[in-house]
């Protein structure tokens, strides 16, 4: 494979805060189509690389490339605009907003209206709201939420609101997902749906590059290509699913040193 | 009606207007301004004392008005909107003091606190305010349904997921910003319309706080609601006026009891009265609808 | 010729010092007002606009307070009084304004709402009873000036300034030197660690607001005896303080008394150069240019928000 089809890099990807080094020499590869896993226990560094990623935060060293371009001076909307989508932790969806108002929020920096034909609630506007509409609404279908479309989206079981955050990351076709710890606080029913439902995502848009933070072996395993394992900020090991299972470094991570 | 019944609704419909321009600001995009009388003032001012001493027709002044309000919420807006939120409820408020200053200061053009009452008088302001406030709501209406209005739920909500959704969140709060203060402005100037006299002190931060009292009454994201409450919230007490306790009108009690009632919200209602939701036909009809169905099964 | 030269070089310099002595003592004023604010903010992450109304009602607690007597008790009475006061209004405030927005943990606007509308309530009852005649707190110098050198310093500045700074000092050894004010930081830090860690945050909160109330209390006395006592007292000064806290930096105490200090000798010299009138607008504009140029403040500590 050439570098030429990756879509996302990292070059030795430092973050320090104070003397905490949360994320030390992280060099990452991420070709389009591909889903990968990127595990480790808590406090490993994992949230803060898609937070540098997405720019958040300015890397204390190293560089980032996305599209092709350097991202090293972007900021987090310029980033968001390019094509780089994410999910959060604790799941953030807008509380004010309908779950199909949430999905069209992701789509509206693109809306082809001005603030004055907002206002004055010309006839552009609401073709444009239309197509929005549309398009937010296809891929709740898509992804088989159309029943909730008119819920309030912070009423919704947990397992719903983690789907429509994915919803709501995908409907802009973004080349990038990233999708942090998916399967946190869902039931054990719960994270064998969302397994099926990431795997169908992948089918549907076969393009999308996924990057999946997980601490859980078990759904990595079954869903990843390729896997980082992170410890203290440092890559301890890389590789496809089976190598990594059976690598002696991360299960001396994991489980802790054989006596 | 006679002219006074009229001078009510007019002073209601301008308390509208206003708590409007509060609305797009704090309902839509969650910043809490403190300074939104002294849009008002700069527009009124600059409005009537620009009209009289260059003697230039009234409407041209008034956009002139508008559009230095609209500046000047520029100004403040773009170091201020960098900075965490809490600095933007302090500068606006400082920013509303020194507004009073200023035009204290300039009393050679603004007559300083006596105030400034060389204002034309203009047929049919009536209408002319009833018409814009109509307008007004509109416009805010529309707003909030359009792409910007979610936008701007939706960085009141969580800035960092907005922006990582694309929204440019610090472009759109400072747009809005002027947005909101253009519409206040406007309230400013029709207020020295009717009034016909127009003084530093009745821009004071009272009324600023007095605007943001009125929206969170009516609901923290409703405009029906905020516009109901503003309307409401001005007349009753005027209507009160007579009324006497300890030999103190009650119209005087009229700012304490605002106060009051909000500290009830809070701690029994905690999103105001409609909370987010709209007032509609629909709503309303639905809701006779189940009063009436439950009478039925009463009996 | 070169001694009436000397003596109006000399005069000059003395009109500086004399100015800058003002500006000190009236930057005191502002410091204690500053703190009083940014105390909570330090804690509880919020603009505490309740401040000003609560220095107003605590001006006008002092005063009826010390009008009781026939004849007036020392001032240190009246304020140590005012100051109880001021404590127990302010745990009066938490319980019907503060304690159910914590307890739905409402977004922070509604923090914001609950102040300001204390605030509103307070002065405008204050309006209704009080707003005919202003009241004035008994004269307690015989002369209201003596002389250092060929300086006149006005001995109610004096007073204030000593108390001021005695009650600043005792504050910051509070905070920096002793366990409650390192459990303090440690809340304003991270509330829910130092939770899990076993500091009792809610003593702390209540702690914070003794603190600002008895602040509300000392500034509302000192200011009532400089300025005469009035329903706007506080709301007028308030802003002042809030202007130096921001030039400060929000949340650092030590970065607001250093600007207030600064705050009242320019406004000082500005008065003495360009009369009073334009004041407001030149402490707006300065701190509007103080955010330009730095915005985390003088103290350096830029708060931000959580991510």
């Amino acid at each position: 494979m050439s570098a030429n089809d990756s879509i996302l890099s990292c070059n030795n990807l430092c973050m320090y805060f104070g003397g905490v080094k949360a994320v030390d020499a992280f060099s990452m590869d991420v070709k389009e189509g591909v889903t990968y896993g990127i595990i480790g226990p808590n406090g490993a560094g994992k949230t803060t690389i898609y937070n540098v990623f997405t720019r958040i935060y300015a890397q204390t060293s190293g560089t980032i490339s996305f599209c092709g371009q350097c991202i090293d001076s972007k900021d987090q909307v310029a980033v968001a605009r390019m094509g780089m989508s994410r999910t959060f932790q604790n799941i953030r969806l807008f509380s004010g907003l309908s779950v199909l108002d949430n999905v069209k929020v992701a789509l509206d920096y693109s809306g082809k209206y001005t603030i004055a034909e907002a206002i004055l609630h010309l006839p552009r506007r609401q073709k444009a709201e239309k197509e929005i509409a549309q398009k937010a609404m296809d891929t709740l279908k898509l992804l088989k939420l159309d029943q909730y479309a008119y819920h309030s989206a912070t009423s919704l079981p947990y397992g719903i609101q983690r789907r429509v955050e994915i919803a709501r990351a995908l409907v802009s076709q973004p080349k990038v997902l990233l999708l942090d710890e998916p399967a946190a606080g869902l039931n054990p029913e719960e994270v064998l749906q969302l397994v099926d439902f990431l795997k169908e995502i992948k089918s549907l848009y076969p393009k999308l590059a996924l990057l999946v933070i997980e601490h859980r072996m078990d759904l990595v395993m079954n869903l990843c290509d390729y896997l980082y394992v992170q410890n203290f900020g440092r890559t301890i090991a890389q590789g496809v699913p089976a190598e990594i299972q059976t690598n002696p470094v991360v299960l001396s991570a994991y489980l802790g040193e054989e006596e | 009606m006679n002219n006074y019944q009229l001078g009510l609704i007019m002073n209601s419909c301008i308390s509208v207007i206003g708590v409007t321009g509060v609305f797009i600001i704090t309902s839509l995009a969650g910043m809490f301004s403190l300074g939104q009388a002294a849009y008002m003032a700069i527009s009124a001012y600059i409005t009537f004392v620009v009209a009289k001493m260059f003697g230039i027709p009234l409407i041209l002044t008034a956009i002139l008005g508008l559009a230095v309000s609209g500046l000047c919420a520029y100004i403040i807006a773009v170091p201020t909107l960098k900075l965490r939120k809490d600095y933007f409820a302090l500068i606006t408020m400082g920013f509303g003091e020194m507004m009073a200053s200023i035009i204290v200061m300039l009393d050679k053009y603004t007559n300083g606190s006596i105030g400034f009452s060389r204002i034309p008088k203009v047929k049919n302001v009536f209408w002319i305010v009833v018409g814009l406030t109509v307008f007004v709501l509109f416009f805010a209406w529309a707003l909030k349904r359009s792409r910007f209005g979610r936008m701007c739920i939706a960085l009141k909500t969580d800035e960092t997921a907005a922006k990582s959704f694309g929204v440019d969140t610090y472009r759109m709060k400072i747009t809005v910003y002027v947005i909101g203060s253009v519409i206040c402005g406007l309230a400013g100037i029709l207020y020295g319309l009717k009034n016909r006299v127009i003084t530093p002190d009745g821009f004071s931060w009272n009324l600023s706080a007095e605007m943001q009292i009125f929206l969170f009454f009516g609901g923290t994201n409703s405009l029906t609601g905020s516009a109901l409450s503003a309307f409401f919230l001005k007349l009753i007490p005027e209507t009160l006026r007579t009324v006497r306790i300890f030999g103190i009108s009650l119209q005087e009690f009229r700012t304490v009891s605002y106060g009051l009632m909000i500290l009830l919200v809070i701690n029994f209602r905690p999103n105001g009265i409609l909370g987010t939701k709209e007032f509609t036909w629909k709503g309303l009809v639905a809701f006779f609808r189940r009063l009436f169905a439950k009478k039925e099964a009463k009996k | 010729m070169t001694s009436s030269g000397l003596s109006s070089h000399q005069h000059k310099i003395n009109m500086w010092l004399q100015l800058l002595i003002n500006g000190i003592c009236l930057g005191a004023v502002y410091a204690l007002i500053a703190v009083g604010f940014a105390i909570v903010f330090s804690v509880l992450k919020f603009s505490n606009f309740a401040h000003g109304g609560m220095i107003s009602a605590c001006a006008f607690m002092g005063y009826f307070f010390q009008a009781r007597f026939k004849t007036a008790p020392p001032i240190w009475v009246t304020i140590i009084v005012t100051a109880l006061c001021g404590v127990v209004f302010a745990l009066f405030l938490d319980m019907i304004a503060y304690k159910s927005i914590r307890k739905h943990k409402s977004p922070n606007i509604y923090y914001f709402l609950a102040s300001l509308t204390i605030s509103i309530i307070i002065t405008s009852i204050l309006n209704v009873f009080f707003s005919k005649n202003p009241l004035a707190f008994p004269m307690i110098f015989k002369t209201t000036t003596f002389s250092v050198g060929s300086l006149k310093v006005s001995k109610m500045d004096t007073m204030i300034l000593v108390i001021s700074v005695v009650i600043l000092v005792a504050l910051m050894f509070l905070i920096n030197k002793t366990k409650i004010g390192l459990a303090m930081r440690a809340v304003a830090i991270n509330p829910d660690t130092s939770k899990l860690m076993g500091i009792n945050s809610s003593l702390i909160l209540v702690m914070i607001f003794s603190i600002a109330g008895s602040l509300a209390g000392v500034s509302g006395v000192l200011l009532g005896c400089k300025y005469g006592v009035y329903p706007d007292l506080g709301q007028t000064m308030m802003v002042k303080g809030f202007i130096a806290s921001v030039i400060g930096g929000l949340g650092s105490l030590g970065g607001a008394i250093a600007a207030a200090f600064l705050l009242g000798i320019i406004e000082m010299f500005w008065t003495f150069l360009f009369g009073s009138l334009s004041t407001p607008v030149m402490t707006f504009v300065v701190m509007l240019l103080f955010l330009f140029v730095r915005p985390q403040g003088i103290s350096g500590k830029f708060a931000k928000e959580k991510v």
